[in-house]
């Protein structure tokens, strides 16, 4: 016959004795805490003892405010007050107040050496109605710490990728376009001056037939690199798509943008090296507009540097051209 | 659970919600007003319908999330207008511990801790009457009004249905606008109901 499985025995409350509790708040991985009314430190379990470094027997029975005078003590009594007058528990979270007690993470090996964070329950001790004291729990919330920074910084990098352009490293068409629908609606509101420059690599199929794709890539890096070093830090340069690129001047007329157009033509221009026995010259065709009151907003200014740049190429290459309206659109 | 209950569990929770005032009034040094509009059935989703209607439209809120266990085990939501950080600093139970202008992190402690001490008092203003206790989890800030409608669409829950209890949470001289809703799931009504049974037939017999 099947014995019947035999019933649990609940164990009397007795029997897990006082001791034996006081052994799990000795023990256990959180920080407890006990406190009086007063601020009478009545319990400081091994955890505290062993990240504080002080033992229980040098703070049970002080004031807790008195033996940890860098306590926020006007915040932390009225915390405490409020515990001992609702009768309910109390929260502080690692997100608004990074610790109570400034300890190190436990973690000598992998930590990153920063306090650790701490997640604190405030439980108020009822008897016969009254809050005879008040146990503060505090959890180590380094992990969660770390591993939100960690997102953060992940999200930050992957928002900085998603408007650079992988091989030069400049911004990319995304960010170019909504760059200059900005920079149209801060020229327009404020009455500034505003200027496009597109430019792009003379006979680029040339240099990827006769020396191959890595080096045409060279090439596009050179110029990216190049044009980051000749404009001003407040200019904006991107990379418009395969040899092509445009530059942003906010504050520039057309004539100045056509001065800043020369000076990137000459300075790509000079011989550069393109792997260490590959020393490498090309040119540049410009095309400059300038935002005019009639100018048909972001897309028209990209229209009208690229019919200036198409100028360009067909006067011989190698060349600034600035965009009048009576002589392109015709 | 029947109508008659639910209206002595109405009764009930205004009473609560006295003491709770008065406790609150001591905590926060200034008068507060608890008023309780309803306890009703009602499903997770259409909680978030309420900041579809009246005033709630209107504005921006922002919310925090509360789960509390014990004798009943649920949730509570308390959400604010936008107004309520800019009335916040110069209260007096709620102290700022840097400069003069409260940072993003002390405005939500602040926005966290008042949280915390209304839906305590609000919770316990339910289960004291019942000679029942509960413990609070940590609250947590929800943020926008986009966040809290994303939350409480979640599919992956147990329950649905529950026993809501709304209560309107007004400052003397301020005019920012709050409510606390607190949920009880299913498995928590029956302790309700059975509290309440036992409180009635206590009353009846005396």
């Amino acid at each position: 016959m099947a014995s019947q499985p035999a019933e649990a025995q609940p164990v009397a409350t007795d029997e897990l004795s006082s001791a034996l509790l006081a052994r799990l708040v000795e023990q256990v991985n959180v920080g407890i805490l006990t406190v009086a009314a007063d601020g009478t430190v009545l319990q400081w379990n091994r955890f505290l003892h062993a990240h504080t470094g002080v033992a229980p027997q040098d703070v049970v029975g002080s004031n807790l405010y008195e033996r940890f005078a860098e306590l926020p003590r006007a915040w932390l009594e009225q915390k405490l007050h409020r515990v001992f007058l609702l009768k309910n528990f109390a929260f502080t979270s690692w997100r608004q107040r990074p610790y109570l007690f400034r300890i190190h993470n436990h973690r000598p090996l992998t930590g990153s050496g920063e306090p650790m964070r701490q997640d604190c329950t405030f439980i108020p001790l009822v008897q016969d109605g009254e809050v005879k004291a008040v146990s503060i729990v505090i959890v180590d919330a380094t992990d969660t710490y770390e591993s939100q920074t960690r997102l953060n910084e992940t999200l930050a990098t992957l928002a900085a990728q998603s408007e650079r352009d992988g091989l030069t490293g400049i911004y990319n068409r995304r960010k170019l376009e909504q760059t200059l629908e900005a920079e149209v609606q801060r020229a327009t509101r404020y009455r500034t001056n505003l200027s496009v420059v597109m430019f792009d690599i003379d006979h680029f199929k040339r240099i990827n037939d006769t020396h191959g794709h890595l080096i045409g890539d060279e090439a596009i890096r050179h110029v990216a690199k190049r044009a980051l070093g000749i404009l001003r830090v407040t200019d904006f340069v991107a990379r418009y798509g395969g040899e092509e690129f445009v530059a942003i001047l906010p504050g520039e007329d057309v004539a100045h943008a056509a001065i800043a157009a020369e000076r990137l033509r000459s300075g790509v221009a000079k011989a550069f090296s393109a792997t260490a026995d590959l020393t490498l010259s090309l040119t540049i065709s410009l095309g400059v507009t300038g935002l005019r009151e009639d100018t048909n907003g972001a897309k028209g200014l990209l229209s009208e540097a690229d019919q200036a740049l198409y100028a360009s190429k067909k006067a011989g290459r190698d060349r600034v051209t600035v965009f009048t309206a009576a002589e392109m659109t015709s | 659970m029947d109508a008659e209950k639910l209206d002595a569990l109405q009764e009930l929770v205004n009473m609560g919600m006295g003491a709770a005032g008065a406790a609150l009034a001591q905590a926060l040094g200034t008068f507060v007003e608890l008023v309780v509009p309803g306890v009703d059935f009602t499903d997770r989703r259409s909680v978030a319908s309420l900041l579809d209607t009246g005033a709630w439209a209107k504005q921006d809120v922002e919310a925090v999330r509360q789960p509390f266990f014990g004798a009943f085990t649920g949730e509570t939501l308390m959400i604010f207008d936008e107004q309520v950080h800019a009335q916040l600093v110069d209260l007096p139970g709620c102290l700022v511990t840097s400069g003069d202008k409260p940072t993003t992190a002390e405005q939500h402690e602040l926005l966290l801790d008042l949280s915390n001490v209304v839906v305590g008092a609000c919770v316990n203003g339910i289960a004291e009457p019942l000679n029942e206790t509960v413990s609070f989890g940590a609250p947590t800030r929800l943020g926008d009004r986009a966040e809290v409608r994303a939350y409480l669409s979640r599919e992956a829950v147990a329950w649905h249905e529950g026993l809501i209890v709304n209560v309107d949470f007004r400052l003397e001289a301020r005019s920012f606008r709050s409510r606390v809703l607190i949920f009880l799931p299913e498995p928590s009504i029956h302790r309700i109901d059975h509290a309440v049974t036992k409180l009635l037939d206590g009353l009846a017999a005396s």
